[in-house]
């Protein structure tokens, strides 16, 4: 599968980790800089550093459960999906973090992943191979 | 994590950010071709297939050869394979992109790691 996926689990209600991945402030302190807005269509700018600056817009709100965004660089014309899920376990809120799209590189042309599979030998399918699901926790 | 310049990744993205240079690779990838040849299945001029070839050589995606008055393209050679000098320092285009990518890999590790830590120092 294409997607890089994440898991992780952390010791608070939904409604907190929901706080905590919607109030740009918040956002601010494990993300990186923002002007975030938990409304459908809403554009928003993250600004990392070594990336330059990721232009987002908010594609689904659910609130407490599901919040999904699109990611794109300015500079590469990549736009790929975030889909972040809150489920309630336990006393705590596992966090899915599903970040989607590497096919849109380019975007919606496979002709590149032939390419690189014949002229270098590692195409771009390899390379998403190589992307485990992984867990955190 | 292989170090990288943005730099040069823009130079990459931005060369695979067109159907014309991704055909043009597309079709180097079967067997090298002069820049006519080249021009043709597209239907552009000479002029804007140079100009295409030129963005694809400098992110170094293919290289050229100038056999009498006709100048050959193809795809850049796996680096690395065939010098048995230093190693050399430029990762391949390819390469980059993978970077790029483990780069986002590790990044939400990170990320989320402190969101956790965040929240739960919020009870």
């Amino acid at each position: 599968m294409k997607i890089i996926k994440k898991e992780i689990v952390i010791n608070a209600p939904p409604v907190k980790v929901w706080e905590h991945i919607t109030d740009p402030k918040k956002i601010a302190g494990w993300l990186m800089p923002n002007d975030f807005e938990a409304t459908v269509g809403k554009e928003f700018i993250l600004d990392c550093e070594k990336q330059g600056k990721v232009l987002c817009t908010v594609k689904e709100v659910v609130p407490l459960q599901k919040l999904v965004y699109s990611f794109q660089s300015k500079v590469t014309k990549v736009e790929t999906l975030v889909t972040i899920t809150l489920t309630k376990e336990g006393k705590g809120t596992r966090l899915t973090l599903v970040h989607t799209g590497w096919d849109a590189l380019p975007p919606g042309d496979q002709a590149v992943a032939d390419i690189f599979g014949g002229g270098w030998g590692s195409g771009l399918e390899k390379l998403r191979e190589q992307i485990p699901a992984t867990k955190m926790n | 994590m292989a170090k990288y310049s943005v730099n040069s990744l823009d130079v990459t993205m931005s060369a695979l950010a067109d159907a014309t240079r991704r055909g043009i690779l597309e079709r180097l990838s079967q067997d090298e071709a002069s820049v006519s040849q080249l021009a043709e299945p597209f239907g552009v001029s000479l002029p804007t297939i140079h100009k295409h070839l030129r963005v694809l050589e400098r992110a170094g995606f293919i290289v050229h050869e100038k056999r009498g008055r006709v100048r050959h393209v193809r795809l850049s050679p796996p680096r690395g394979k065939k010098c048995k000098g230093p190693r050399r320092i430029n990762p391949s285009p390819m390469g980059e992109l993978k970077n790029w990518i483990s780069q986002f890999e590790a990044h939400w590790d990170e990320h989320l790691h402190r969101l956790k830590l965040q929240v739960e120092s919020d009870l």
